[in-house]
């Protein structure tokens, strides 16, 4: 059996201030991975993004690349829990031959232009009546809420979160793309930082990010080298998974509870498999709960398993080791799905896993998310 | 700018018709919740049909005590929402009500300072909010 490959990535410069627009941000990164792909701009017959109301849509990408005629194109609206729906469902069409090459994007300015978390939920109306006017409103405070009652329940501390911000900085040394790149962090730093939403502080959350992600979708044998196959992938929502989670079974258990079976079964592997982990990590409870969820360690034990050097480079488990969307960049989890692949094919430099033959790559909204196994042939 | 006047900023509970009863019998002081006749349980936040039997025709609304168990809470600093960011940090708690297991209420906890605030607190009911009209149930600690 064969399955979609992931022929081509591309990016731009990470920045705070891009000076440029989202679209031709989209366009310098969709370029970058046709070319990486060795493709042409002809060969590309499908455009597909994920986004959050603070983008450029599909049509916009192909007119300014110069794309012929379509026969694939998506914009899912939702959180980093599509991206890896979106690239699965991308993938199935090139099974299908509905479509040869398809260029998923991701691209905005969340620094200088749109920034996350602020798009309606200052809204009073619909759910939102009853979190507004209390104050209640961003994706980190809903997370912090999580955060929370973890500790209460399993006695997380803040210094084992601090382990997941600590260890992606240092990653993110090894990463010259960074944008905390040189800009190094210790355990004091992120205990002395400033409160956001406690119990998480500002080096908890992820960075805010001007930049673009492209990666090309193709049948194997596009691309010279190893090929990145698509394994498998997931997705999946638990029961009453709407902010602000009252109605939900457990605000401790996060998406991967719901689609890890399904997602290690149709890839006949299992987590011991897995080589190197680029998680979804818009906060550092983010990558400690979906640790547990995955089953790379017991409900509860996600701080002692991180605090113990599990998730570095050299670690039995190492995660993001570009740094993340904590310390490289935050494009929305495309950037760490690019990073999967250049460790599989063991272009990673300094930073290189070593024998990274199988990824898992991740992305979450609380619980709902999307998975994908990538695999190195 | 006194408390009050800040209040009156904060975004407005946009009441609809399946919200409306819970928030006009919170401006009568007292906290009534959606209750399902058929599955005979707690539902809030209300809901247009019930999520376990899928029928609008057990809805009615229930007194409750107003009493409940502090879930989970976070304590939150400059907030960017309208009415926030210059009173100082808040709490937003989320508790689980007396009467059922997880039932659960988002709500601030007033009169005390986040340091003293701690998951298992018992809390209770106040309907000393409002903004532009609409009084908020909010939690105080009780012993």
């Amino acid at each position: 059996m064969t399955w979609p490959v992931i022929s081509g990535v591309g990016r731009t410069e990470f920045s705070r201030r891009s000076g440029k627009t989202v679209l031709d941000l989209a366009a310098e990164a969709c370029l970058a991975a046709i070319d990486d792909a060795g493709l042409s701009v002809e060969d590309v017959d499908g455009v597909v993004t994920y986004h959050d109301n603070d983008t450029v849509s599909p049509p916009e990408v192909a007119a300014t690349l110069g794309c012929g005629v379509l026969a694939w194109s998506q914009s899912l609206l939702g959180g980093g829990s599509e991206m890896c729906a979106g690239i699965g469902a991308a993938a199935r069409a090139i099974e299908e031959d509905r479509a040869r090459h398809v260029v998923v994007y991701r691209a905005m300015n969340g620094a200088s232009g749109i920034r996350m978390g602020n798009f309606g939920t200052s809204s009073a109306s619909g759910y939102r009546q009853f979190m507004a006017p209390y104050g209640y409103a961003t994706p980190v405070e809903v997370a912090a809420m999580a955060c929370r009652r973890h500790m209460a329940r399993f006695g997380t501390t803040r210094e084992q979160l601090g382990a997941i911000a600590v260890t992606q900085r240092e990653n993110a040394q090894l990463n010259p793309l960074a944008v905390m790149n040189g800009r190094g962090m210790t355990l004091d730093d992120y205990m002395d930082a400033r409160p956001i939403a406690e119990p998480l502080h500002l080096l908890d959350c992820c960075l805010e990010t001007d930049g673009a992600v492209a990666i090309v979708i193709s049948a194997p044998g596009t691309r010279a080298g190893p090929e990145i196959e698509i394994r498998a992938w997931a997705y999946a929502a638990g029961p009453q998974s709407l902010v602000p989670y009252e109605k939900y079974p457990d605000i401790t258990a996060m998406f991967p509870q719901w689609l890890r079976d399904d997602l290690f079964s149709r890839a006949g592997l299992t987590v011991d498999d897995v080589d190197v982990a680029c998680l979804y990590d818009a906060f550092t409870y983010a990558v400690l709960s979906q640790l547990e969820d995955f089953g790379f360690c017991k409900k509860g034990e996600g701080g002692p398993f991180v605090a113990s050097g599990a998730i570095a480079r050299d670690g039995v488990l190492p995660v993001n080791p570009h740094g993340g969307l904590l310390s490289e960049g935050y494009i929305h989890g495309l950037n760490n799905l690019v990073e999967a692949v250049v460790q599989l094919r063991g272009d990673a430099g300094e930073r290189q896993v070593a024998d990274a033959e199988v990824a898992l790559v991740s992305g979450y909204s609380f619980s709902r998310g999307s998975a994908m196994i990538l695999a190195r042939v | 700018m006194s408390v009050q006047d800040d209040i009156v900023t904060r975004p407005r509970p946009e009441m609809d018709p399946t919200t409306t009863p819970y928030w006009e019998s919170a401006g009568h002081g007292v906290l009534t919740l959606q209750w399902c006749a058929h599955c005979s349980h707690f539902i809030h936040a209300p809901m247009s049909r019930c999520w376990r039997c899928h029928r609008s025709t057990g809805l009615e609304w229930r007194e409750v005590s107003g009493r409940g168990v502090i879930h989970s809470f976070i304590v939150i600093h400059n907030s960017r929402l309208p009415g926030f960011g210059g009173r100082g940090p808040h709490v937003v708690a989320m508790v689980e009500i007396e009467e059922q297991d997880h039932v659960f209420m988002f709500a601030n906890v007033l009169g005390a300072e986040p340091g003293d605030v701690a998951v298992g607190d018992r809390v209770e009911v106040t309907f000393d909010e409002t903004i532009d009209g609409i009084t908020i149930p909010q939690f105080r600690i009780i012993a």
